[in-house]
């Protein structure tokens, strides 16, 4: 029997602290439940590296495919058009299989959520930690596309691609903790969201860029949303794009979907258990 | 030293479907625990046995009270949780026993005598799905046996598996148990609770009603049962009438209310006080069809037995395409008069439920 013995109190509210405390404490469960989705992915390496990349460049050759033959313009934003189209790709595919993953992992995990404790906000960490190890891979292909393109990179820019990976992710985390409670609360909402995160490949500037949108309430739009953001700073490093002036604004925007993603998931987690 | 104390612990669910209505699955639950004792939570179904292991485990949050835990704890309420088919069995042992809260060192450190007392290392590292049933079984229950928490709590995790596997997870669970770790054991088995725990709670539709020795709390539950069934008759028997003599008994059985007039399947036990079955009469094993007419069914089932003078339960199970309409524990009340059997004076003397016609010869 350890000397220094655990103690836990069992409480109808936990604080936001034991939360926290809880979360960092049993990290190895969160370890283990993205190490089980990557070796189940990349059992058969050649495979699992194919599906991580397979979608986004599915969408990538049909839409060069549309621009090439309605005769748009070869460049955009002083880049090439394929690498434009590739690294917002990247960001749109990224925040897309975050979500999705987050809300599967809820209902696919309903067996061990009823019959074991572990911190719930793993269900929403995991999957998005493993897109994120997908992403990185997309990246790769981004900077493929780069060199491909003889397209210089913009060493001045590093940190706005960086600042660009923050709020990719810290976005992904929190619109897939509101995402994830919101189909926990209502279960129909599962089929609206594949068809909302299609429709954002339009929504955003994947294809087309934010100078080409005079409209000032769309260009409102666009800064009032940091995957927007994220896409553009990225993009930052091998041409300039939009000023960077609202980076920052973007940067506390993404924290403030994560705040609340968080506060959402903490309602729902409390009655996990009970409802699923 | 208290390593589980609750106070006024209490869960109750809103129901969606009625108004308003909420659903108690605890009400205002207390106890202590101390260090190195092994109890028992029976009840019936629904009684808030799980409920409450799932409250001390985290798993669900009380709508009131508190609870103090000191120590580390493992609730298995199954076995193999978040076993995956794909991953391997070693991968898996680390998956099922970091979902139980051991950490990646401590499953190092006991991984090959996890995979010896499993019996399956020739397949450890195969993928699970090729698996039988018993292969993840024995290897999830290896897992569980190598625990080194101080408190365990089990919920019904003897219920699987054939009796060869119950013979030894209880094995395991004694050598828990003389390692003085705090054990919560929850079945329906009333026997093995007897010969396990020394103190037994008892829950009845979400109230603790019985907290002390098992013995005590076996007959309390027994009891209290008895009389709920004379509450709430069921639908289905009108007429349950049961006689017996020295060596055979008959159970005459009126039954009405049943769904359809296809065959219907009925079983019928014989148990001791506490729980233990000592017959089993099933018109299946006798392949002889029972049919009702227009939902009524009337018959008679004559046995002969070797019990001893006392009282026995009867339960009653009434199916119909294989579905199950009806489960009632202790529907009546077996009585055999008293006799002595062999001849001998004291049938007290006779520790066992049935006797049987032997001889003994100095040779």
């Amino acid at each position: 029997m350890s000397a220094a013995r655990p103690i836990r109190y069992i409480r109808p509210k936990q604080s936001f602290s034991d939360w926290l405390r809880q979360l960092i404490e049993r990290r190895e469960t969160l370890w283990f439940f993205i190490w089980k989705d990557l070796k189940v992915q990349y059992r058969k390496p050649v495979f699992g590296l194919l599906w991580s990349v397979f979608q986004p460049l599915v969408y990538f050759g049909i839409i060069l495919s549309v621009m090439k033959f309605s005769g748009r313009t070869s460049t955009i934003s002083e880049m090439p058009f394929s690498l434009y189209l590739i690294s917002g790709l990247a960001i749109w595919n990224f925040t897309t299989s975050s979500i999705l993953g987050a809300v599967n992992s809820i209902q696919s995990n309903a067996g061990i959520i009823s019959k074991s404790f572990f911190p719930r906000f793993y269900l929403i960490l995991a999957p998005v930690l493993k897109s994120t190890f997908d992403f990185l891979i997309m990246l790769l292909i981004v900077v493929g596309f780069a060199f491909y393109f003889q397209q210089p990179f913009i060493l001045n820019n590093l940190g706005l691609v960086l600042i660009s990976l923050v709020i990719a992710i810290t976005m992904a985390l929190g619109w897939s903790a509101i995402a994830a409670s919101l189909v926990v609360a209502n279960r129909h909402v599962r089929h609206a969201i594949p068809v909302l995160l299609y429709a954002m490949i339009f929504a955003l500037p994947v294809f087309y860029s934010m100078q080409e949108i005079g409209n000032p309430i769309l260009q409102t739009a666009y800064e009032l949303n940091p995957v927007a953001g994220a896409m553009d700073l990225t993009r930052s490093g091998f041409g300039t794009v939009t000023s960077t002036r609202i980076t920052f604004s973007w940067l506390i925007q993404s924290f403030i979907w994560l705040t609340l993603g968080i506060i959402i998931f903490r309602r729902t987690e409390r009655t996990l258990a009970d409802n699923i | 030293m208290k390593v589980i104390s609750a106070e006024r612990l209490s869960k109750s669910y809103s129901l969606k479907t009625e108004d308003d209505r909420e659903f108690h699955a605890l009400k205002d639950i207390s106890f202590d625990i101390n260090e190195g004792e092994t109890v028992g939570i029976i009840g019936a179904n629904g009684a808030g046995k799980s409920t409450l292991l799932k409250l001390l485990s985290g798993i669900c949050l009380p709508t009131s009270g508190e609870a103090k835990v000191v120590g580390s704890f493992s609730s298995l309420l199954e076995v193999g949780t978040g076993f995956h088919p794909d991953l391997t069995g070693r991968n898996n042992v680390f998956l099922n026993a970091s979902i139980l809260g051991i950490s990646r060192k401590e499953v190092k450190a006991e991984m090959q005598n996890i995979i010896a007392f499993s019996g399956v290392e020739k397949f450890i590292d195969e993928p699970l799905r090729t698996y039988s049933s018993g292969m993840k079984l024995r290897l999830a229950f290896s897992i569980i046996a190598h625990l080194k928490t101080d408190i365990i709590a089990m919920d019904e995790v003897l219920a699987v598996g054939d009796s060869m596997f119950q013979v030894k997870c209880m094995e395991r669970i004694f050598d828990f148990k003389e390692e003085g770790r705090t054990i919560l054991f929850v079945s329906h088995n009333l026997s093995a609770v007897k010969k396990l725990c020394e103190r037994t709670l008892v829950l009845k539709s979400g109230e603790l009603v019985f907290d002390g020795p098992t013995e005590y709390a076996i007959a309390f539950y027994l009891n209290s049962n008895r009389q709920v069934n004379h509450d709430h008759e069921s639908g289905f028997i009108q007429r349950l009438a049961v006689s017996s003599t020295e060596k055979t008994g008959s159970i005459s059985l009126e039954l009405s209310n049943i769904p359809s007039d296809s065959e219907i399947d009925l079983g019928i036990n014989i148990n001791t006080q506490d729980g233990m079955s000592l017959y089993h009469f099933s018109n299946r094993f006798v392949e002889k069809s029972l049919v009702p007419q227009s939902g009524e069914l009337q018959l008679e089932l004559v046995f002969s037995h070797q019990l001893k003078a006392g009282n026995y339960n009867l339960s009653v199970y009434l199916g119909q395409n294989d579905q199950q309409l009806l489960w009632q524990e202790n529907a009546a009340t077996l009585t055999v008069a008293p006799f002595a059997p062999y001849g001998f004076h004291n049938p007290d003397a006779i520790q066992a439920s049935i006797v049987t016609d032997f001889d003994i010869k100095q040779l």
